[in-house]
C-alpha cells in the first residue's frame, strides 16, 4: 500500500494544491442581480407573497447552477500535451503556445488567458467539447537561455451567465528550456563541410511554422494567408548535405554568449534547411539519427552550456 | 450608433411584455409617457432619429421620480411602485448602448415582473410572466450558446429542485409589518355605513370581492348571507356603526366541527371579515381575528391584500343584554312621525309590529331600482312616503329604523348576498355586484335577520345579483315581484365553459398561493415524518433513476470515462517526459508509448479506447480504468 495517512486524507478532501484550485466570485452584474433579488426577498416577507417567493427561489437557484456551471466550466480544463515549446531568448516577447482541453462532454466556453500579473486578456475562445483543444497563445520575453521558470496562466470565464466569474492558475510546463538567441553570420565556417548551397531547393515536403530564424524568402505567403498563420516552405532536399559544428569555429568572436549564439544559429539553419549536422561541445558530440531529435539535444546543450564546459 | 435593442428580439419581446404587464395599471399620462418613449427609441433605429443622451434621459428619471413622490407621496405601493418602474424601463430603453445596458436592462425586467407579481396574483398573468421571465434568462445567456431555448430548459430543469425545495421548507414567518404595505385604497369598495346610494355605485362592478368554498355546510343561495358590518347608529335611511374600541379574540370553541368554509377574499383596506350565520370562529393568515359582540368578525390589521381565511361552523353563542342604543332613532318628523304614533296607539307586541312592518314594506307602492335619484335632507319621509324608490341599503335602513322607532331593537347589516357558484371549481364566486344591506331584528331572546328586499323584490334574492342586474330596468320593475319568473338563460356556450374552468383554475392557484403558509408547512411537516418510509423509498427510486439516465447517456455519447482514462495517461506520460503531441491522436499516442516503453497494457489501453469511443462496443467501468492505470504506473 503506497498512500500514506496524508495522501489518503487529500484524496478523501479532493485536495487540490493551492494553485490549481479553482476560485469563482461574482461579476458586477453578478452582485447588482444578487442585491436585486435580496430585496425582492424581503418584499416577499414584508407581503407574505409567495408568488414572489417562488420567483426568488426559482431566480436564485437558476443563478446558483449557473455558479456552478461556470465553476465547471472552469475546472474541467487541463494542459493538453505538454510539449516545452521552442523559445529563444531574446529582447523580444516569444508567442508560447500551449493547448488547452476539457474533460467536460459540454465543453468549456468564453475562456480567456492572460499571464499572471498583467492586465491584457487573450482572445475568447472556445473548446466545444473534450478531444478538441484550442490552442492560446501568450507573449513572453526571454531575455537569457536556459531552464526558467514557465509563466503562471490565469484562464477565467463568466460563462454561461455572466454573473460569476471563475479563474484557474494553470502552469502549461514546469520549466521551460530557452534557447541561445539565434545570432551572428549565418554563412556556415568553412571547415564545417558545408557546400556552396547549404539549403538547396529539392522537392516540396511540407509546411513549418515560421520561427525567427527562417529565411524569409521561404514564406509561403498564400498559404500563410488561408491559415491564418505565418509558414514556410521546407523542400525535400535530392541530396543532404552534412555539417559538423565545433566550439573552436566561433573562435573569432571575443565573448562567450556571442559564441553559443552564433553555434546556435548554424545548427539552427541547418536543421530548418534540412541537412544533417554534428555539434562538438567539449568531449560532447551530438549527432542522433533522428534530426529533430538531434537538433534539440544540440540546442538543449548550448542552452545550458557553460564555459566550463567547452 | 448605439447598439440596436429592437433587433435583439427576445430580450425586446420579453422586456416589452414585461412593461406591457405593468403598464395596464397605470395611469394614462404614464402610459402615454411609456408609449412615447419606447416609440422615439423605434423611431430612432428605424428612422435614425435622434436620441436623447444621457444626461436628458437622467434629468427626465429624476423628473418623474419628483412626479410621483409629489403625486403619490410614497415610492413604495402598487400605484407609485408601477408608474415609476414603467417610466424608468421606457428610459432605459431609450440609453441601450452595449453590454452594460444590455444586462441593466435585464435587471429591470426582472424587478417589473416581481413587482407585477407583488400586487397580482391572478393565474392569468402567470403567462405573460413566465414568457417574460424564460426570455430575459435567456438574452442573458453566453452568446456561445447555439441553442439556447434547449440550454435554458436543460438550466431550469436543473434549478427546479432546489427551488421547490426552498419554496416549501423556506419558513413562511410573518413579520408584524407584513399586512402594512399593499393597496391602501382596497380593490374592493365595501364600506361600513350606509347612506342612500352607496351600493348602487358597487352593483355595476363586476370586481371580485371574495371567492368562497364550503366543506360541508350551506350551498343554497338562499343561506348565502355574508355578513360583514353591523350598523347600530341609526340617522334614519342612513346608519353608522358604533366604534368598538377593544374586541375579544375569537378562539375556536373545544368542541369546533369539521364543517367549514375557506374565503380567499381581495384587498378591502378594512378589517372586517365575512361570515355566514352560526360560524363559531374564523382563522385566517397573518392576523388575528377578532370577535365583536354584535357577531362581526374583524382583522387586527386591514386586509392590504388578497387574504385567505377559513370559518368554522358551530352553535351559535349566547347573545348579550340588549343596550339602549339599540333602541335610539333619529328624530321623527312628518309623515313618518305620524305613521309611527298610530302605529304604537295599537299597543301590539313585537311580532305583530313587525308583521305590520313586512306589510307595510309589501306594499307594490315600493319599487326596486338601482337608479332611485337623490334624497334630499328628510330622506326618510320622502323615501318612504313620497317616491318609495330605492334598492336593497334604502328598504333595510328604512325599516330598521321604522322597528326602532316601534320599540323594537333592529340594526342594519351590510355585506354580500350569495354570488356565482362555478361547478369546475365547486366554488362561489362572490363580486361587487353581491354587495346587500339587510337587517336584524331582536325577537324571541335572540336577534334575527329580515331582509325587507325580499318583499319589494325577492326576485334580486332568488336568482342572484349576477343574472338580476343584467335584466333590462324594466323587466326589473315588472318582475321584481315574481318570485317565480325566470330570465331566459342563455346557452351554455363554449367560452362560457372555459370561463369557468379558467375562474377555476385561478382560484385554486390564488387560494394555494395565499393559504400556503408557516401551518401549511408543518403539515407537509408532519406528513413527511408520518410517511417517512415512502419518502425514502421515493428518494431511493429518483437516485436509481436518476443513476441509469446518467449511466445511459454516459454510454451513448462514449462517457467521460474514456476522456478520464486518457487525461490519466497523458499525465502520467507527461510526467515520464513522454507527454502527447499535439498533432497525435490518442490512439497514435498509445501506440509511441508501448513502443517505448515496451508494454502490452498501452496496447490494451489502445484497444479499449477505440471499442469505447469509435466503436461504441462496450462500456468503460471505472474498476478496469484503476486496473489499467495500475498497470502503467509500474512503469
Amino acid at each position: 500500500m503506497d498512500i500514506n495517512g496524508l495522501k489518503f486524507f487529500k484524496k478523501i478532501l479532493r485536495f487540490r494544491p493551492k494553485k490549481e484550485r479553482t476560485y469563482i466570485l461574482p461579476t458586477k452584474f453578478g452582485a447588482a442581480f444578487a442585491a436585486t433579488f435580496f430585496i425582492i426577498f424581503f418584499f416577499a416577507i414584508g407581503y407574505s407573497n409567495n408568488l414572489i417567493y417562488l420567483f426568488v427561489f426559482l431566480s436564485s437557484s437558476i443563478g446558483i447552477v449557473g455558479m456552478w456551471l461556470t465553476n465547471k466550466n472552469i475546472e474541467s480544463l487541463y494542459v493538453s500535451g505538454k510539449e516545452s515549446p521552442v523559445v529563444y531568448a531574446d529582447n523580444e516577447a516569444a508567442a508560447l503556445e500551449f493547448y488547452l482541453n476539457t474533460s467536460r462532454k459540454e465543453g468549456s466556453w468564453q475562456l480567456q488567458c492572460q499571464q499572471k500579473g498583467e492586465k491584457s486578456l487573450g482572445a475568447t475562445l472556445d473548446i466545444p467539447e473534450p478531444g478538441c483543444a484550442e490552442k492560446f497563445y501568450i507573449d513572453k520575453k526571454f531575455s537569457r537561455r536556459g531552464l526558467q521558470n514557465a509563466p503562471l496562466i490565469t484562464v477565467q470565464s463568466d460563462f454561461p451567465l455572466g454573473m460569476f466569474l471563475s479563474w484557474r492558475t494553470i502552469r502549461p510546463w514546469d520549466e521551460i528550456l530557452v534557447y541561445p538567441k539565434l545570432d551572428g553570420t549565418r554563412t556556415l565556417p568553412v571547415d564545417s563541410s558545408a557546400g556552396p548551397d547549404g539549403g538547396g531547393l529539392g522537392v516540396f515536403r511540407e509546411h513549418r511554422t515560421y520561427t525567427a530564424s527562417d529565411s524569409m524568402n521561404r514564406i509561403d505567403w498564400k498559404a500563410s494567408a488561408r491559415r491564418s498563420e505565418i509558414l514556410t516552405k521546407y523542400y525535400e532536399n535530392t541530396v543532404q548535405k552534412s555539417f559538423s559544428f565545433r566550439w573552436q569555429q566561433t573562435s573569432h568572436i571575443p565573448n562567450f554568449e556571442g559564441r553559443v549564439s552564433q553555434l546556435a544559429l548554424w545548427v539552427d539553419q541547418t536543421y530548418r534547411e534540412n541537412n544533417k549536422f554534428t555539434l562538438q561541445l567539449g568531449s560532447r558530440l551530438f549527432d542522433l539519427p533522428e534530426p529533430e531529435q538531434n537538433w534539440r539535444q544540440a540546442m538543449g546543450a548550448l542552452a545550458t552550456l557553460q564555459e566550463k564546459d567547452c | 450608433m448605439r447598439a440596436h435593442f429592437f433587433s435583439d428580439r427576445i430580450l425586446f419581446l420579453s422586456y416589452l411584455c414585461a412593461m406591457l404587464m405593468v403598464g395596464v395599471e397605470v395611469s394614462i399620462g404614464t402610459a402615454a409617457f411609456t408609449c412615447a418613449i419606447v416609440f422615439w427609441r423605434y423611431g430612432a433605429e428605424r428612422w435614425s432619429w435622434p436620441l436623447l443622451n444621457r444626461k436628458i434621459t437622467g434629468v427626465l428619471s429624476i423628473l418623474v421620480l419628483v412626479q410621483v413622490l409629489i403625486e403619490f407621496k410614497t415610492l413604495i405601493g402598487q400605484e407609485p411602485s408601477y408608474a415609476f418602474l414603467l417610466a424608468l424601463s421606457a428610459l432605459r430603453m431609450m440609453e441601450y448602448d452595449g453590454d452594460r445596458d444590455r444586462k441593466f436592462i435585464i435587471l429591470l425586467g426582472f424587478v417589473l415582473l416581481a413587482v407585477k407579481a407583488l400586487f397580482t396574483i391572478d393565474v392569468y398573468w402567470i403567462v405573460p410572466t413566465a414568457i417574460s421571465f424564460l426570455g430575459l434568462w435567456s438574452s442573458l445567456l453566453s452568446r456561445a450558446i447555439k441553442n439556447k431555448s434547449r440550454y435554458l430548459t436543460r438550466l431550469g430543469l436543473t434549478a427546479a429542485p432546489l427551488a421547490i425545495l426552498l419554496f416549501f421548507a423556506f419558513p413562511r414567518v410573518v413579520v408584524p409589518w407584513a399586512m402594512g404595505r399593499g393597496n391602501p385604497q382596497g380593490e374592493i369598495g365595501f364600506t361600513d355605513e350606509i347612506s342612500p346610494g352607496s351600493v348602487s355605485g358597487l352593483a355595476g362592478s363586476e370586481k371580485v370581492a371574495f371567492r368562497a368554498r364550503f366543506i360541508g355546510g350551506p350551498q343554497s343561495v338562499s343561506d348565502l348571507y355574508w355578513k360583514g358590518a353591523v350598523l347600530n347608529r341609526s340617522l334614519g335611511l342612513a346608519w353608522k356603526p358604533h366604534r368598538q374600541l377593544f374586541l375579544p379574540q375569537a378562539h375556536l370553541a373545544e368542541s369546533g366541527t369539521d364543517t367549514f368554509y375557506e374565503v380567499a377574499i381581495e384587498a378591502t383596506a378594512k378589517r372586517y371579515l365575512f361570515a355566514l350565520d352560526n360560524t363559531e370562529f374564523i382563522a385566517a393568515q397573518e392576523n388575528r381575528v377578532y370577535k365583536s359582540e354584535d357577531g362581526e368578525y374583524r382583522t387586527q390589521r386591514p386586509i392590504n391584500k388578497a387574504s385567505a381565511y377559513r370559518g368554522f361552523f358551530g352553535t351559535k353563542a349566547a347573545e348579550r343584554e340588549l343596550e339602549k342604543q339599540e333602541l335610539g332613532t333619529p328624530k321623527l318628523t312628518g309623515e313618518t312621525l305620524r305613521w309611527v304614533n298610530e302605529e304604537k296607539n295599537k299597543n301590539l307586541t313585537a311580532k305583530e309590529y313587525l308583521d305590520r312592518l313586512q306589510a307595510f314594506f309589501s306594499n307594490p307602492g315600493f319599487a326596486y331600482t338601482l337608479n332611485p335619484g337623490t334624497y334630499g335632507e328628510d330622506s326618510l319621509n320622502e323615501f318612504l312616503f313620497k317616491r318609495r324608490q330605492g334598492f336593497c341599503e334604502h328598504f333595510a335602513g328604512a325599516y330598521a329604523t321604522l322597528a326602532r322607532a316601534l320599540g323594537v331593537p333592529a340594526r342594519v347589516v351590510v355585506g354580500y348576498h350569495g354570488g356565482l357558484y362555478n361547478a369546475w371549481g365547486d366554488f362561489w364566486r362572490v363580486s361587487q355586484k353581491d354587495a346587500h344591506a339587510w337587517a336584524e331584528v331582536f325577537e324571541s331572546g335572540k336577534w334575527q335577520r329580515v331582509d325587507p328586499t325580499a318583499w319589494v323584490a325577492p326576485l334580486r334574492l332568488r336568482i342572484g345579483a349576477e343574472d338580476f342586474f343584467n335584466l333590462s330596468e324594466t323587466d326589473r320593475q315588472s318582475f321584481a315581484r315574481s318570485p317565480d319568473w325566470q330570465p331566459i338563460k342563455q346557452q351554455d356556450y363554449w367560452f362560457q365553459n372555459i370561463g369557468f374552468w379558467m375562474e377555476s383554475l385561478n382560484y385554486e392557484w390564488t387560494y394555494f398561493l395565499m393559504e400556503f403558509d408557516l401551518q401549511a408547512q408543518s403539515e407537509i411537516l408532519a406528513w413527511i415524518k408520518d410517511s417517512k418510509w415512502l419518502v425514502a423509498l421515493a428518494l431511493f427510486l429518483s437516485a436509481i433513476g436518476f443513476f441509469i439516465i446518467k449511466a445511459l447517456r454516459a454510454r451513448r455519447q462514449g462517457g467521460p470515462q474514456s476522456e478520464r482514462l486518457l487525461r490519466k495517461v497523458e499525465n502520467w506520460g507527461a510526467l515520464k517526459a513522454v507527454p502527447r503531441k499535439v498533432s497525435e491522436t490518442p490512439l497514435q499516442y498509445f501506440g509511441r508509448l508501448s513502443s517505448q516503453f515496451k508494454d502490452p497494457v498501452f496496447s490494451e489501453i489502445a484497444q479499449l479506447y477505440e471499442a469505447v469511443v469509435y466503436e461504441k462496443s462496450i462500456e468503460l467501468k471505472g474498476p478496469l480504468i484503476r486496473k489499467l492505470l495500475s498497470q502503467v504506473r509500474k512503469n
